[in-house]
């Protein structure tokens, strides 16, 4: 554990290095001149002059190397300054701050709810299988990991809200606000996990220990609460750190169709218009949070299971 | 990494683990959502409700008989200009916080009084405003003659585009309640021209003693509602100004949510989440006339224009017969059919319509896909290889179609517009993005919504669109499309000094015509203003312009 | 691309883990790397045999057809406009109604299917492509180009797919194309790391210790032994992944990032019959119903042939 710890923290560092690289790359992927971009966007219709557009690539440091601009991009980024939006002209990095707390909000409680449904429903899932709850579970999470959730979107819109008036269509502050927009993002994680624990549970029911202790006359619910259950759920823990990501990316949708003011609805807005500077620090600030949740969850994962050592990948 | 990342990072990380780790052991917790209230206040509660369960009421909610006053929730497309006016001030101006001296009427869209009580122009150049007596602003400052004096020069300072539309050389104060001004050369429309929310009055001591980013701390600004929350493109929230000069409003306050998908803004209404919605779809209006308990209202006069810019810039459309082919090509009256139906809106022959200016026998190039292919062979186009696109030097015939989505009516029109075009040869490509994208050079037709009745004049709604400045020279801005203005500008210059309501009309039409016959830009419908309204909401007058979407009468039956 | 599409990415490499971790899952059952014609047909029979992946099977089939056909079937032309008959009802002539600008809903819903497959393969080709020469590379070559390489995919997992996607098709333009490349670009970074430990594991084979020993070149072991050992993985991994990229490039057509109109994309279909959600919900409704069948048919028969390739997923907990 310990001489693992050291690795993961040991290449910190360079991969936050690196993640800060591909998303400077980004920008300068991008054609078009960030330069005449701001111009145009600052003197609306009217034709940037050769002059001034040198003059604002001074001012945005974009006459410097690449090199030299990614270290001051790095820098300004390592003491909380993100550049401004090209766009607005306010700083990125207030932005995201700001946006932070929606989506979260919104990602812990679609995920919450995918853990609340599929951890009970997966494992009489797989205790009852071949039956009837078996066969509805895994019809469920068939159709639940294809139903586009913008879709689902649009139909819990018009039935909770439109036609029964149960809940609000959209907006974000008040507690009914978030059930509708996080049932549309819990569907497909829940569907997924739901098939991950069943199968992992599956695979366990099968052991030679639990089958030792069904021999010793435990019951069947002893021992799946006892000993199946929580090594089931540790493949669950650890696709749950990893799908923090992809639930923030999923968020993008969601949160553009119930006008939730999170990141997601920030990022579309600014790649649409190449506001390469909030694109950039967004691209960077997800990474970032992925690759801690990813190594929370393994840390996580290692503690709970003193089976996972840590072993080279070469081996 | 950033500090602030590392620390929200921090604070979010474990925060959620924690949670999962919770559920995931303990598996069986109260429902997930109740343990993430969002944080933020209670003021930005939409609350829950039925529209079955509603009463209608005609009679306006009394202050004084109801403890409890209402607060209305509005759906606007956008919140994103700042409210301080002369940073644009469309926001506050359409929410009832901010008042000009002047506003556009309802009837006739020309300026009528408002917090001014008449204007007389002394000679060509100056001009005697009388105030309202019992303006005050909202931190209880008395609105009187310095006080309107120290906002025009505020916004004179600070807002280069309205000093230069003002011309505005100096403001006297004559007594306690009238200023004189006087402009640099005759400014014959100069009520007009402070009808332009950036022109508001404001405390200007108070403005700038706040500091930049603390205007709602100010209290600077004079209308029935007063600003107490303003995160842009999200939520602006408002208190009851009680003390208003027009009398006391019915309601607590205005929350004003932005929600700039149209669709979405209809949804919210239905489901109760707002009380108002503002610009609605001929189909939103059809969903919700049909819901018990809402209706839809319009004045039913088209003040904005839906149109696309033309590219100049380009090449492909700095060929005057290329360009007069795609006007040709494109069905413009069909596609105002489509995207204004009757109730909504009409076809724009003119950038301008009928009820600003009507310019009879002044036409613009209509649809004739024959005449298009003429012109398109004329300007040595043929389909060389056969694959139905004409071609001409081996490139062939393609045009970009901009716009953006959250004018519902956009995306619609390119899309038509492309299959149209696509009828006599000529490839287009819609690209839906941003509205700031016809900043960029990246399009051939742009489509765009705006006001056609600003400052209630018809010469300065037809030049603004080809910057043309106040002095009628062409260098100003929003000359999106780069179109050579030299001819325009001429025509404009004649308006200079007249006053002659009449007689600018006539200039106008002059203009239109020029505008027209170069296809500058290709009006497609003139659109009213359309609000979805709760039944509940009492004393709502649609407004025709899309300048003031409440007033002090507003109430919410309870 | 929806939270959906990034289970794809993960599902896949905590699978493998699963099954044995990146060492071998295909060299330890190297069943489909000897198969014979009646083995084959055998296989085939049980494919069928489970009702789900014969469902699957039909549903994939049904598309790949209508697909591949819909130039050539007796359709309206799915982008040509007709005002007048704008928002009708179904009808015989229209069998699913037409559009806000009067196109045939049908034409349009079948000529999606082609948009779709077209964009869900050529992503899925490019991202294996990438992926097969990152991960054979890094896996048979090992040394410093495996450590660089592992680093590379590590830090671009970091990197939601949809996110990455968004930048780069944001900053690249709207586009169906730009669309498929900024997914395949960050597409194939979890299958490089799956067919990596596939490599590594089957090139410590015996038989490819000895065929090295015997003097082959390793371009012929990387084709006779290496290649057989990846190829069922990663037609599991494909077939599970269609129905990913499928919602995943929807959802970005949804958001306006890709297809734009008059294409007839189901995302994009989606996202401008918004307006009719209440007056015409069938036009809304359709696209997101194609979506569903296409993804749901995907995901069946990939279930289907991962139960087939791989016994121990099969008959799990027996």
């Amino acid at each position: 554990m310990g001489a693992y710890l050291v690795r993961r923290f040991a290449t910190l560092p360079l991969m936050l290095l690196g993640i800060s690289a591909v998303s400077f790359a980004l920008l300068n992927l991008a054609p078009g001149d960030p330069a005449e971009i701001v111009l145009r966007q600052r003197n609306p219709g009217q034709m940037p002059s050769p002059a001034a557009v040198s003059a604002m690539r001074t001012e945005l440091g974009l006459d410097a190397s690449l090199p030299a601009q990614y270290v001051r991009w790095m820098s300004g980024a390592l003491s909380g300054d993100m550049g401004r939006s090209y766009v607005t002209e306010r700083p990125v990095a207030a932005q995201l701050a700001r946006r932070t707390v929606p989506t979260v909000l919104l990602t812990a409680a679609a995920l919450s709810l995918a853990l609340l449904v599929a951890v009970p429903v997966g494992i009489l899932s797989a205790q009852r299988r071949g039956g009837a709850v078996d066969a509805i579970a895994r019809l469920a999470a068939l159709v639940g990991a294809a139903v586009p959730s913008y879709a689902l979107a649009f139909g819990l819109i018009i039935l909770f809200a439109v036609e029964l008036s149960w809940l609000p269509a959209l907006g974000y502050g008040s507690v009914s606000q978030i059930v509708l927009p996080a049932i549309a993002l819990s569907l497909a994680p829940m569907a997924q996990l739901m098939r991950l624990l069943r199968a992992s549970m599956l695979e366990i029911l099968g052991q030679d220990y639990i089958r030792t202790a069904q021999a010793k006359g435990l019951s069947q619910q002893a021992v799946v609460v006892r000993h199946a259950l929580r090594n089931a759920l540790l493949p669950a823990i650890g696709a749950t750190g990893v799908n923090l990501g992809y639930l923030l990316s999923g968020a993008v949708i969601v949160e553009t169709i119930f006008t939730w003011p999170g990141l997601g609805q920030l990022i579309v807005g600014a790649a649409l218009t190449r506001d390469y500077p909030v694109v950039q620090g967004f691209v960077a600030y997800i990474a970032v949070v992925v690759l801690l949740a990813n190594l929370a969850a393994d840390i996580a994962l290692r503690m709970a299971d003193p089976r996972l050592r840590y072993e080279r990948e070469e081996v | 990494m950033p500090k602030l990342m590392i620390q929200s990072i921090r604070s979010v990380i474990p925060a959620t683990f924690a949670l999962l780790l919770a559920l995931a052991v303990a598996c069986g917790t109260p429902d997930a959502t109740t343990e993430n209230t969002p944080t933020s206040t209670a003021a930005t509660m939409v609350p829950q409700q039925s529209p079955q369960a509603t009463e209608t009421s005609e009679q306006p909610a009394d202050p004084a008989n109801v403890g409890e006053r209402p607060i209305l929730n509005a759906g606007v497309i956008w919140l994103d200009s700042p409210l301080d006016p002369v940073e644009s001030g469309w926001v506050a101006n359409q929410s009832g916080m901010s008042e000009n001296l002047f506003r556009l009427s309802a009837t006739n869209l020309s300026p009528e009084p408002w917090l001014a009580m008449a204007a007389v122009q002394t000679d060509p150049s100056t001009w005697e405003i009388t105030l309202r007596p019992d303006v005050r602003f909202h931190n209880g400052n008395a609105m009187d003659a310095q006080a309107v004096k120290a906002s025009l020069e505020r916004t004179i300072r600070l807002s280069p585009a309205s000093a230069e539309n003002l011309g505005i050389d100096t403001v006297s104060v004559k007594d306690g309640q009238t200023i004189t001004v006087t402009t640099t050369d005759p400014r014959p429309t100069l009520p007009g021209l402070l009808t332009s929310p950036a022109t508001a009055i404001t405390d200007a001591a108070a403005a700038d003693a706040a500091g930049e980013g603390n205007f709602i701390d100010a209290g600077a600004l004079t209308g029935p509602y007063i600003p107490t929350e303003y995160v842009q493109k999200e939520r602006l929230s408002s208190v009851a100004n009680d003390d208003y000069w027009g009398g006391t409003p019915p309601l607590a306050g205005i929350e004003h949510l932005a929600i700039p998908d149209t669709n979405s803004r209809e949804l919210a209404l239905q489901a109760g989440d707002i009380d108002v919605a503002i610009n609605i779809s001929p189909n939103g209006a059809q969903a919700i006339n049909s819901q018990p308990g809402m209706h839809s209202l319009t004045a039913g006069i088209g003040t904005s224009v839906v149109m696309w810019w033309v590219n100049f810039e380009r090449g492909t459309l700095s060929d005057p017969l290329v360009l007069r082919a795609v006007a040709h090509a494109i069905d413009r009256k069909s596609i105002a059919d489509l995207v204004a139906p009757e109730g909504t809106g009409s076809f724009a022959e003119l950038l301008l319509p009928e009820a600003v200016v009507s310019c009879p026998g002044v036409t613009a190039p209509g649809y004739d896909p024959d005449q298009a292919r003429n012109l398109l062979a004329q300007a040595g186009y043929a389909d060389s290889n056969g694959d139905g696109v004409l071609d001409k030097d081996g490139q062939p015939l393609e045009i970009v179609i901009g716009g953006y989505p959250e004018r519902f009516r956009l995306p619609i029109m390119a899309e038509a517009a492309q299959a149209m075009l696509v009828d006599v040869g000529i490839q287009a490509e819609v690209r839906i993005t941003e509205w700031s994208v016809v900043n960029e050079p990246e399009w051939d037709l742009f489509g765009w919504f705006n006001s056609v009745v600003e400052t209630g004049d018809p010469v300065v709604n037809v030049s603004k669109y080809a910057g043309i400045r106040a002095d009628a020279s062409g260098s100003g801005a929003n000359n999106y499309g780069h179109y050579d203005n030299a001819r325009l500008a001429d025509i404009v210059a004649r308006a200079g000094t007249v006053s002659d309501i009449e007689q600018r009309k006539g200039i106008a039409c002059d203009a239109l015509a020029v505008v027209a016959e170069e296809s500058a830009f290709l009006p497609v419908a003139h659109v009213y203003m359309v609000y979805g309204v709760s039944e509940r909401v009492t004393g709502f007058e649609p407004h025709p312009a899309s300048l003031y979407f409440f007033d002090h009468r507003i109430g919410l039956a309870q | 691309m929806t939270s959906d599409t990034e289970h794809a990415r993960q599902t896949a490499p905590t699978e493998a883990r699963r099954n044995g971790g990146p060492s071998n899952v295909g060299a330890r059952n190297p069943a489909w790397a000897t198969t014979g014609g009646p083995r084959r047909r055998r296989q085939w029979n049980a494919l069928l045999r489970e009702p789900g992946t014969a469902l699957g099977l039909l549903l994939v089939m049904s598309l790949l057809l209508a697909g591949l056909l819909a130039p050539w079937l007796p359709l309206d032309d799915p982008t040509e406009i007709n005002l007048p008959e704008r928002l009708l009802s179904p009808s015989p002539e229209h069998l699913l109604g037409t559009d806000h600008l009067g196109r045939d809903t049908f034409s349009r819903i079948i000529h999606g299917a082609r948009m779709t497959l077209l964009a869900a393969a050529a992503t899925l080709i490019l991202s294996m492509t990438i992926a097969l020469t990152v991960g054979i590379l890094s896996g048979y070559h090992g040394g410093w180009p495996d450590t660089a390489m592992t680093g590379v995919v590590d830090l671009l997992l970091a990197f939601p797919p949809l996110i990455l996607a968004l930048a780069l098709a944001g900053a690249l333009g709207p586009g169906l194309f730009n669309v498929m490349l900024a997914a395949s670009a960050v597409w194939w970074v979890g299958h490089a790391r799956i067919i990596r430990g596939i490599t590594l594991g089957a090139r410590r084979m015996e038989y490819v210790t000895a065929a090295r020993a015997s003097g082959a070149g390793n371009l012929r072991i990387i084709l006779r032994h290496i290649a057989p050992n990846i190829l069922g993985p990663i037609i599991v991994i494909a077939s599970l992944d269609v129905g990913w990229i499928i919602l995943g490039i929807a959802g970005l057509n949804f958001l306006g990032l890709g297809a734009q109109p008059p294409t007839p994309e189901w995302g994009a279909m989606l996202n401008s019959a918004r307006p009719h959600l209440q007056t015409a919900p069938r036009l809304p409704l359709l696209p997101g119903a194609a979506i569903f069948v296409a993804v749901l048919g995907f995901n069946l028969l990939g279930d289907g042939l991962r139960d087939l390739l791989d016994p121990r997923i099969r008959r799990p907990g027996s």
